[in-house]
């Protein structure tokens, strides 16, 4: 397992009354006996980038996202709802969306890379339309990454109780975790200049293991070659 | 029937819609459960295990769609709950190892239902998470579909008996709680050793190039049983050759 198909999601609701994040990933969410829900849809204030993974609302991880040496990623998809909000992957301290100014803004905007909720039946937004960020972003060994929300408009106002999935702001990214030996074909590849990709690095093994047979079959011949002139006895 | 294209589907629903619900008869919220020997809805004896001449690809899965959990209870006084959406999650589990893990490195409970919703239907929103590259699942391993519901049934079936006492709320059988889905190949037989060779040779292992390379095989005679037994012809002239050189010739070790 040394390609994984990753993903990440996150959304701006939490259990309870009073707590605005869930450090322990989703949250169990409980239903009263008069099946409203017993839990929050966090208030997210305009302008204001979250880290979906460490932003302190919502489902959260208790340490940033950061790859260990042995570990390289490839973001290559990545969506939000509402149309209201855009994410921005930010990798050490640089933001990969940015105006043609130079100023990184609040990036790719839900109504071009959307990740509805099924509660949304018809219009539009029902068309899931599923750009890929093309080329992908490499995430390399060591580096801290995440992503990071935020929003056009005050979303939630007062961290309303949500009585449908429409009302919960979510975010998801989409990635291929590379690790182990298939790590260190990665790192040919990009030295090499190669888009890292399955294929690439099924396509750079197949060559490794052709070239080995190659130099096997080669040193063969070369020892017949060595041995030709001296004298054969039976062993 | 050496290719086949598998699929399992569990299906977690009510259980009748006279007799009050029991929360034990219902997976935990935050809790990990096999949806093939979990111990609930609709199981199998044994967990899935490859045999030795068998390889399984998993290629797709969904499970039910949704994160609030949309309860209704019907309104005619029989307490009977129509609708209940669980906001799970699929993880796959090889062994012990859980294929998805969170950007911390620690198991997490795998792919929402939004990301990858099933049932699949033609007003559906494609799904956000396509398991590409797939997942191979060798000889002798034993593997597993998890499913994690967030929505806390068990808890909401006691909370509603006392916002409702004495009345209980009943789940009929005709109430579908939560739908997981997972589609693979099942590779037996020679296929399965074909997988193996494209494996050591870094060949994605999937239909095509399983028949790709049987054609190879077929084509240098080498699954025909007439070419085993010429090899075997072969090799015993071969050998009564050489005994026959050792005794006309006395070719012996030399010390």
């Amino acid at each position: 397992m040394s390609i994984r198909r990753q993903a990440y999601e996150w959304r701006n609701i939490v259990q309870g009354s009073t707590a605005i994040v869930s450090n322990s990933g989703h949250p169990i969410l409980n239903y009263a006996g008069d099946t409203s829900v017993i839990g929050r849809a966090i208030e997210i204030p305009p302008f204001v980038p979250y880290d979906i993974m460490v932003g302190g609302i919502g489902n959260n991880l208790e340490e940033p996202a950061m790859l260990r040496a042995h570990q390289l990623i490839v973001i290559d998809h990545m969506g939000s709802y509402p149309a209201s909000a855009g994410l921005n992957i930010r990798i050490g301290t640089t933001r990969y969306f940015q105006n043609p100014d130079g100023i990184p803004d609040i990036g790719m905007p839900s109504s071009a890379m959307p990740f509805q909720p099924v509660t949304i039946s018809v219009g539009e937004s029902k068309l899931g339309f599923f750009e890929e960020i093309t080329p992908p972003v490499y995430v390399l060994p060591g580096q801290t990454w995440g992503i990071e929300f935020t929003s056009f408009e005050t979303l939630n106002s007062g961290s309303p109780v949500p009585t449908s999935d429409t009302e919960i702001a979510r975010a998801y990214v989409r990635y291929l975790l590379i690790d182990g030996p298939d790590q260190l074909i990665a790192m040919k590849l990009l030295q090499q200049n190669i888009p890292i990709s399955p294929e690439n690095i099924q396509w750079y093994k197949q060559n490794l293991i052709r070239n080995r047979l190659r130099a096997d079959l080669g040193m063969e011949e070369m020892l017949e070659e060595r041995l030709r002139d001296k004298e054969r006895r039976l062993i | 029937m050496a290719i086949t294209y598998q699929n399992y589907e569990g299906t977690l629903a009510g259980q009748s819609s006279t007799v009050a619900a029991n929360p034990a008869d219902f997976p935990p919220a935050g809790v990990e459960t096999s949806i093939f020997v979990g111990g609930f809805g609709n199981n199998i004896e044994i967990p899935p295990f490859v045999n030795e001449d068998q390889f399984v690809v998993i290629e797709k899965f969904g499970s039910t769609a949704g994160v609030l959990a949309n309860i209704r209870v019907a309104g005619d006084g029989t307490h009977r709950l129509t609708n209940f959406v669980p906001n799970g999650f699929i993880q796959i589990v090889i062994n012990s190892t859980g294929y998805y893990q969170d950007p911390q490195n620690t198991w997490q409970h795998g792919i929402s239902g939004d990301a990858a919703p099933y049932p699949f239907g033609t007003t559906d929103i494609p799904p956000s998470y396509v398991l590409d590259p797939p997942v191979y699942v060798l000889p002798e391993q034993t593997w597993d579909i998890r499913y994690t519901m967030m929505n806390n049934l068990p808890e909401f079936i006691q909370a509603y008996n006392v916002t409702n006492t004495p009345n209980t709320l009943k789940i009929p059988t005709t109430t579908q709680i939560a739908k997981c889905h997972v589609q693979y190949h099942l590779f037996d037989g020679p296929d399965a050793l074909i997988c193996h060779q494209l494996l050591e040779l870094g060949i994605p292992i999937n239909v095509a190039n399983v028949e790709w390379y049987r054609r190879i095989l077929l084509k240098s005679r080498g699954l025909d049983t007439s070419t085993w037994e010429h090899y075997l012809e072969v090799s015993q002239a071969f050998r009564e050759k050489e005994k026959k050189y050792e005794e006309l010739y006395g070719r012996q070790r030399k010390a």
